[in-house]
């Protein structure tokens, strides 16, 4: 039986998880199209990776995801000896979280076992699959040490119950969609749409930035679209763009003021990802101040000076 | 499908001034919703033809779960098909969920919560009638569609069923495999109200020192040991 009180066990601090010198040696991933195998970049900016494809193809809600890596972990033995926070013929386990934010699923898998040992450095694979559809926005992962078998001792205070988690040893955020100083552009084909249009459906800052919540669509199927020259921007087209960015991020400030209280966006951080991020780092691009937000000529006339910049 | 969202705010307008100011409720769809509508209704026709009801006899139906669980399997159905195929990243999205209670199949939504039920119409996310019913079936998904019917329409689920496992999200969303393996469990062992809102309770006070997925022999090793807890044997 599993014991019910709330137990008290020594835990990983920020000390010990210094010494393990955990290092994310290598991540990964790649997708399947149409049988054939597509790498995908990671490019690390803080504790974030931007997932890029160079095809420009893969998309989490159309395409899947295979992530792998490896992690390192050094000198564990002090989780048995020196920090005391297993017997030593304990079996600990490391273990990879992820948390898929934006899709409501989160799951957790068991990537390597430690022993007390003489050689305590380890390099641990990973991997995880997803399928198209399963993810949105950011996929944040988790690696953490638990206890997978443990001797019973009653005089023991460390913990001993299978599945205990001793601590997180190391995270990152895997950002897919949305990244900071681009937005999403969707192609959508519909015989009753304007040329374009735009998305959105947030309710709070702290939401995902995605294209779910914030986007432009550039409609395919009316007769204009040829003219719009959406794979570049040249002299030919560069006035319409302007235009389109110009109302796109005009609305977007303007319905944002309805949404919530605008002034936290100058006043407080957001982590990358979420619209408020979204919101404070275009607001920055265009140099607009508090005062001239609330001004709609004001700020109609800052953006298109700024993208006269720009582009 | 490209899905069409409803952000809260446009969902708030659009209610009030369907619902509240002409006191009306027709559909007004983008036509690729056309089909969808058609098969949803069709779903909701057939589950009350089933059980022997009308659309009126549904506010006073004194086994409204009975008939929530038939209809969620149809609808669940639907959303299997390619055509409509919705996945976890979608079923997240209140604004899709929003858009189609309010647009397409509004009159479901009144027949089922009553006019003026804001909550399961586009206001409490967690309340959003046809997204808790495609994730009651999710998360308590069986290898077949026939198998998940088997278990959520089992005598000893009931509408407290569903709110406590659909709304038992947690911050960081849902452990898929350990909810389906309660649900399996639930079934199985004739897990009655009481017992399952102490099985749920003691479930998310343990989990924040014990991983399901962790343990030795499992979720199933986990499940158990929750019941036998639970039970007290």
């Amino acid at each position: 039986m599993m014991s019910n009180r709330i137990e008290s066990f020594p835990m990983l601090n920020e000390n010990i998880v210094s010494e393990l010198n955990i290092e994310l040696i290598t991540i990964e991933g790649e997708y399947s199209f149409n049988n054939i195998i597509n790498k995908l970049d990671f490019i690390q900016e803080e504790n974030n990776d931007y997932v890029l494809d160079n095809n420009g193809m893969w998309k989490s809600d159309i395409n899947n995801l295979h992530i792998f890596g490896k992690l390192e972990i050094s000198n564990y033995n002090i989780l048995f000896d020196e920090y005391n926070l297993a017997q030593k013929d304990t079996i600990l386990g490391v273990a990879v979280t992820y948390i898929a934010i934006g899709s409501s699923k989160t799951f957790t898998k068991s990537i390597a076992e430690l022993t007390y040992q003489n050689n305590d450095d380890k390099i641990i694979d990973f991997s995880l699959d997803f399928e198209e559809g399963e993810l949105a926005a950011i996929l944040s992962l988790k690696f953490s040490i638990y206890v997978k078998n443990a001797q019973k001792n009653n005089n023991s205070v460390l913990a001993q119950t299978t599945g205990t988690m001793l601590g997180e040893i190391y995270n990152c955020n895997l950002v897919l969609e949305g990244q900071g100083s681009e937005f999403p552009i969707v192609i959508i084909e519909s015989l009753e749409s304007p040329l374009w249009d735009m998305e959105i459906n947030f309710e709070s800052f702290d939401d995902i930035f995605s294209k779910d919540t914030i986007c432009l669509k550039i409609n395919k199927a009316h007769k204009q679209f040829t003219k719009l020259g959406v794979d570049k921007i040249s002299s030919n087209n560069i006035l319409i763009w302007k235009e389109i960015l110009a109302s796109f991020f005009e609305n977007t400030f303007l319905v944002a003021q309805q949404i919530e209280d605008i002034d936290i966006i100058y006043n407080e951080q957001f982590q990358e990802g979420t619209i408020g991020g979204f919101l404070k780092f275009m607001l920055m691009t265009f140099n607009i101040s508090q005062k001239d937000l609330k001004n709609p000529t004001k700020l109609s006339i800052q953006i298109r000076k700024e993208l006269d910049q720009l582009l | 499908m490209e899905w069409e969202k409803m952000s809260k705010k446009y969902a708030e307008d659009y209610f009030n001034e369907m619902f509240e100011e002409n006191k009306n409720i027709t559909a007004h769809y983008s036509t690729k919703y056309q089909d969808l509508r058609i098969l949803i209704m069709k779903a909701f026709k057939e589950s009350l033809d089933e059980l022997e009801l009308n659309s009126t006899d549904l506010a006073k139906y004194n086994n409204i779960y009975k008939f929530d669980c038939v209809f969620a399997i149809k609808l669940y159905s639907i959303f299997m098909e390619e055509k409509y195929r919705i996945k976890e990243r979608i079923a997240s999205n209140d604004g899709v969920w929003r858009y189609i209670q309010l647009c397409v199949v509004p009159e479901i939504i009144a027949n089922r919560w009553g006019m003026e039920n804001k909550d399961r119409f586009y206001k409490v996310s967690r309340r959003l009638y046809l997204k808790i019913l495609w994730w009651y079936v999710y998360l308590s998904w069986n290898n077949s569609l026939e198998e998940t019917k088997k278990i959520i329409m089992s005598d000893v689920n009931t509408s407290d069923t569903l709110a406590q496992l659909v709304e038992r999200s947690g911050k960081n969303g849902y452990r898929v495999e350990l909810y389906r393996e309660i649900m399996k469990e639930k079934t199985n062992k004739n897990i009655n109200t009481q017992e399952f809102r102490k099985l749920m309770v003691l479930n998310s006070a343990r989990i924040k020192v014990i991983n399901p997925y962790l343990v030795n022999g499992g979720i199933e090793e986990y499940v158990d040991e929750l019941i036998k807890d639970v039970r007290g044997n």
